[in-house]
C-alpha cells in the first residue's frame, strides 16, 4: 500500500520501499541473533524482535490483518511458551559433551549454499503475472479475490476453504489434549490420579536464574 | 523506479529462511533449534503473502494463516516434549540425548 | 507525522498524570479520607477537598525522574533494560485506533477523529497487549529474583487466561457492526436496534459481552481485584519489585494508561462512543458549522471523555471493593466460566444481527 509522505514536493518519495528495507535489516540482523548468541533468553528477545518485523512487513504487504494476527499468535503466544520453557529448563552449569568441531562451518555451509540456490532461482525469475487471478478455477466465488480486505479473508475462509477451517480446529484441539498429556507430571500415587494436572499454569521451580553463569 | 519488487522480498525471505536453518543446524539446546524453526515459519509466511501482494490472490494469506495455526500447533507440541525429555535427561543438550531407555 | 507522535505521547503522559491524581483522590474518598491536599495552592484546598493536591503527581513524578538508576548486579541486563521501554510502548500504541470523536464539516462523509481509524483496529488493540505479556515476563525473570519471577508468571498465566474471553466478548460487536474498525462500530451503534435510536449501544444486544469484557479488561491491565502479580502483601509488588526510578514509573504510567485505554474501548464498543443516542444527528445532515467549526467534533469529543471517564471511575470503585482473587479461583472462573459464557455471547449476538438483517433487508 504506497502512501506518500507530505514532505514538500516528494511525493513520489518511495515510503514504503524505504519501510521494507529498514524492517528487512533489523529482521536479518534480530535473525542473526537468534542463532549465534549464547544465551537462549536473549535469543528469546532477538526473535520477538524479528516477529514484530515481520508483521510490519505484512502490514507494509497490504494485510494488516495478517500483521495483526502475527503479533498476537507468534509473540503472544508462541515466543511467551519458549520463554517460559527456557525458564523451566535452561542450564548453564551442566558441562557441555563435545561436539564436533566443523559442526558451524557445515551448517554455514549448507546455509549459504541453500541460500544461493534459493536467490538464483528467484533472481532470474520472471514473474508473469497477467490473468492469474481470472484463471484459477477457485475464483468461481462472488468476492473479489484481488482485494486483501478482511472481509474478502473471512468469505474465502468459509467458502471454499471451510473443510481446512474446521480441521484446523480439530488439529488444535488435538494439540491441546497432546500437550497436556505429555507435560503434565506423572503422578504415581493412587491417592491423587484423579487430579487434573495444571503444569501450564503452575510450572515447576525454574531452572535457572539469570546469575547461573 | 523505486517500487518494492517481488524478487526482493523473496530474497529477503529466502535469506531469513537459512538463518533459520542455520540455527537449526548448529545450535545445541532443543529450544534455540526450536527458535530457528519458527525462523523457517516465518520467511514462509513472508513469502506466501508477498506473492499474495504481488499477484494479487488472496488465497496466499489463506495458506499464511493455516501455517501460522499449525506452526501454533506444532510449537506447542515440540515444547512438551522438550519438557518431558528435560524431565527424563536432566538436560537439552541434542548432543546429549541419543540413548532410549530400557 | 512526527508533530502527530509527540502529540500522541505528550496526550498519553497528560493523561496518565492526571489519572494518578483522580486515582488517589477518589480512592481517599472510598476511604472516607481526603486524599493528597498538601502539594498544591493553598488557599484552594481549604476552599474544597477536590482542589487541592493537584501537584502531587508532578511531585511524584520529579521525584521517580530524579531518583537513582540503580540497576541490580546480578540481574539480566539486556531484560531488565528492555521491559519497562516495552511496555510503555505497548501501552502507548494502543491509544492509535481510540474513536475520540467524528467530524463530517468540510468532509464529503463523516470522518472518525483517531489517531489512525485502522480498518483492523479491534484486532490491533487486542493483538498489542502481547507485547505486554512478554514484557512482563521479561521484567519478571530478568530481576533474578524469586519473588519477581513468581509475579511474572503469575500475571502471564492470568493476562492470557483472560485473553480469550476478552476476544469473544468483542466479538458480538463485531458481529452485530460488521466491521474490525473502532470508528464503524461507533457509527453502528448510532442507528440503533430494529430502528429505535435509543437501543442502538451495543450494551443492550451483547449484555453479557460487556460484563465480560468488563471483567476481563480488568484482569488484562493487572487492576485490583486481579493484582495479584503485584500484590503488595505478598509478593512485594511482585515483577516490580527491583525497579526504581524512572522505570518503575515507566511501568506505572502503563499501567494507568492502560486502565484508560481499556475503559476508552469500552465506552467505544458499547457504550456508543461519541454519540448520544437520539440527539447526535446523522452525518448527512452536515451539522459540523453550528456555533463553531468542527463544533461536532468537540462535542464528540466531550462526550467521549464522559463516558470513558465514569467507566474509569467505576474501575476505580471496583478496586477498592472487592476483595483481591486467588490465583486457582481467578484459574477457574476465566476458563470455565468467563469462556462459555462469552462463547453464548457470540451466539446471542449472531441471531440477534440475523433477525436485524430479515428485519431490513427481508430474508436471505
Amino acid at each position: 500500500m504506497p502512501f506518500s509522505m507530505d514532505i514538500y514536493a516528494w511525493d513520489s518519495f518511495p515510503i514504503d520501499t524505504l519501510l521494507f528495507w529498514c524492517f528487512a535489516a533489523v529482521m536479518l540482523i534480530s535473525g542473526l541473533c537468534v542463532v549465534t548468541v549464547k544465551r537462549v533468553f536473549h535469543a528469546g528477545i532477538a526473535m520477538i524482535v524479528c516477529f514484530v518485523c515481520a508483521a510490519g512487513i505484512y502490514a507494509l504487504l497490504g494485510c494488516p490483518f495478517m500483521a495483526a494476527l502475527q503479533l498476537l499468535v507468534y509473540v503472544g503466544a508462541i515466543a511467551t511458551m519458549l520463554l517460559f520453557a527456557v525458564m523451566l529448563t535452561d542450564k548453564m552449569m551442566e558441562p557441555r559433551p563435545n561436539t564436533t568441531f566443523f559442526q558451524p562451518f557445515m551448517g554455514l555451509f549448507a546455509s549459504v549454499l541453500l541460500f544461493g540456490l534459493l536467490w538464483l532461482t528467484v533472481s532470474s525469475s520472471k514473474f508473469g503475472f497477467a490473468g492469474w487471478a481470472n484463471s484459477t478455477a477457485a475464483s468461481s466465488s462472488a468476492i473479489d479475490i484481488t482485494s486483501l480486505s478482511t472481509t474478502n479473508i473471512g468469505l474465502r475462509l468459509l467458502t471454499p476453504y471451510a473443510v481446512p477451517f474446521e480441521l484446523i480446529s480439530v488439529i488444535i484441539l488435538a494439540t491441546l489434549i497432546a500437550a497436556i498429556a505429555l507435560a503434565r507430571k506423572e503422578d504415581r500415587s493412587p491417592a491423587d490420579s484423579g487430579t487434573p494436572a495444571d503444569a501450564p499454569a503452575s510450572p515447576a521451580e525454574p531452572a535457572s536464574t539469570p546469575a547461573k553463569e | 523506479m523505486y517500487q518494492l519488487e517481488l524478487h526482493s522480498v523473496l530474497s529477503v525471505a529466502a535469506l531469513l529462511f537459512c538463518i533459520g536453518l542455520y540455527g537449526v543446524l548448529t545450535r545445541r539446546n532443543s529450544i534455540a533449534m526450536l527458535m530457528g524453526l519458527e525462523l523457517m515459519f516465518n520467511a514462509v509466511n513472508i513469502n506466501l503473502v508477498a506473492f499474495a501482494h504481488f499477484l494479487p490472490h488472496l488465497d496466499g494469506i489463506i495458506l499464511a494463516m493455516f501455517g501460522l495455526a499449525v506452526a501454533a500447533a506444532e510449537s506447542a507440541i515440540g515444547i512438551a516434549i522438550i519438557l518431558s525429555i528435560y524431565r527424563n535427561f536432566r538436560h537439552i543438550d541434542t548432543d546429549g540425548i541419543n540413548e532410549l531407555k530400557g | 507525522m512526527l508533530i502527530a507522535l509527540i502529540a500522541i505521547y505528550a496526550a498519553v503522559s497528560v493523561n496518565a498524570l492526571f489519572l494518578i491524581w483522580l486515582e488517589r483522590k477518589i480512592s481517599g474518598r472510598i476511604q472516607r479520607r481526603q486524599g493528597p491536599m498538601l502539594c498544591g495552592p493553598k488557599m484552594m484546598a481549604q476552599k474544597s477537598m477536590w482542589l487541592g493536591g493537584w501537584f502531587a503527581t508532578a511531585c511524584d513524578a520529579t521525584k521517580l525522574i530524579f531518583k537513582e538508576d540503580i540497576i541490580p548486579s546480578k540481574v539480566d541486563r539486556l531484560g531488565f533494560i528492555l521491559a519497562p521501554i516495552v511496555v510503555m510502548l505497548a501501552a502507548i500504541a494502543v491509544y492509535v485506533p481510540i474513536p475520540w470523536s467524528a467530524t463530517s464539516y468540510h468532509q464529503t462523509e463523516q470522518v472518525t477523529f483517531a489517531f489512525a481509524d485502522l480498518n483492523v483496529g479491534l484486532l490491533y488493540i487486542v493483538a498489542v497487549p502481547s507485547l505486554t505479556v512478554f514484557s512482563i515476563l521479561t521484567a519478571g525473570w530478568s530481576s533474578n529474583n524469586k519473588y519477581s519471577m513468581l509475579g511474572g508468571f503469575r500475571s502471564v498465566v492470568q493476562m492470557l487466561s483472560y485473553e480469550i474471553p476478552m476476544v469473544f466478548a468483542l466479538m458480538g460487536p463485531i458481529i452485530l457492526a460488521g466491521s474490525l474498525s473502532l470508528g464503524d462500530i461507533v457509527k453502528a451503534q448510532t442507528q440503533g436496534l430494529f430502528g429505535i435510536p435509543f437501543l442502538g449501544w451495543f450494551i443492550i444486544p451483547s449484555v453479557i459481552g460487556a460484563a465480560v469484557y468488563f471483567i476481563c479488561a480488568i484482569a488484562e491491565s493487572n487492576r485490583p481485584p486481579f493484582d495479584m502479580p503485584e500484590s503488595e502483601q505478598e509478593l512485594g509488588t511482585g515483577f516490580n519489585t527491583e525497579y526504581s526510578g524512572m522505570r518503575f514509573a515507566m511501568f506505572y504510567l502503563a499501567e494507568f494508561s492502560n486502565a484508560f485505554v481499556v475503559s476508552s474501548i469500552f465506552t467505544a464498543v458499547f457504550l456508543g462512543g461519541w454519540s448520544i443516542p437520539g440527539i447526535t444527528p446523522p452525518p448527512e445532515l452536515n451539522l459540523g458549522f453550528c456555533i463553531l467549526p468542527y463544533f461536532d467534533l468537540l462535542v464528540g469529543l466531550v462526550v467521549f471523555s464522559i463516558k470513558a471517564y465514569s467507566v474509569l471511575l467505576i474501575l476505580m470503585w471496583i478496586r477498592w471493593t472487592f476483595v483481591r482473587v486467588r490465583p486457582d479461583h481467578l484459574m477457574n472462573f476465566g476458563w470455565k466460566f468467563l469462556l462459555p459464557l462469552s462463547i453464548a455471547n457470540v451466539i446471542v449476538c449472531t441471531v440477534i444481527a440475523a433477525v436485524q438483517q430479515i428485519y431490513y433487508g427481508g430474508l436471505s
